[in-house]
């Protein structure tokens, strides 16, 4: 059995506009201490920024919360790489999509893309997703079940 | 900046793993920017769990100016 999308289809696009909050929280929780994400004087001031800039590791959850979301529980990350074409500011609306382009008995390779309203591509890339054994589930007496 | 990252993922984390991370720098090189020299780090990070199998590996590009 292949796996039930054909090469072009595409991914519900997904809007994502971080806040400065968001930079400033996935600067800390992923230890980035570059200034330019969360210290708007020194960005604009010393590094002549319009803005905060939107972390290329950022975009890069974005792609694979864009392609997680569309395929679901059915399919599991197996690898991606992206790389970063245009600065991407606080402030931008990003539109995160996505589309098919093969399809095998094991899963399925994506192209992803996030662009501005403007139309400038800001972050593309390639992933992998593989069909997914189902999680295991609760047993039938597991005191952790019916507690939701 | 962020340059290209390429990310490998392996066997499933699950609750009571002990995870290894190992950091290499794979490469440092120079290059002319159009706005001076331009430093390229090029790392790789590489999981494992306790039973040795891989978790994940991440490379990743970043450019200093």
């Amino acid at each position: 059995m292949t796996f039930p999308l054909d090469i072009g289809a595409e991914a519900p696009i997904q809007v994502r506009a971080p806040t400065a909050l968001d930079l400033f929280m996935f600067s800390a929780s992923s230890w980035l201490l570059h200034r330019i994400h969360y210290d708007t004087p020194f960005t604009t001031e010393h590094d002549g920024h319009p803005a905060l800039l939107i972390h290329g590791p950022l975009q890069g959850v974005y792609l694979v919360q864009t392609a997680e979301s569309w395929l679901g529980d059915g399919a599991r990350l197996s690898s991606i790489t992206y790389r970063h074409l245009a600065p991407a500011y606080l402030g931008d609306e990003l539109e995160c999509g996505g589309s098919v382009t093969a399809v095998d008995d094991d899963g399925l390779d994506l192209d992803l893309w996030i662009r501005k309203a403007d139309g400038t591509i800001t972050t593309t890339g390639k992933a992998r997703f593989e069909r997914r054994i189902p999680p295991p589930r609760l047993r039938r007496d597991s005191p952790l079940r019916g507690e939701k | 900046m962020a340059g290209e990252t390429a990310i490998e993922v392996g066997e499933p984390v699950v609750a009571g793993d002990v995870i290894t991370v190992r950091k290499r720098l794979a490469e440092m090189y120079e290059k002319e920017g159009r706005t001076g020299p331009l430093v390229f780090v090029e790392m790789e990070f590489t999981f494992t769990n306790q039973r040795g199998k891989l978790v994940a590996r991440e490379n990743f590009t970043r450019i200093y100016r």
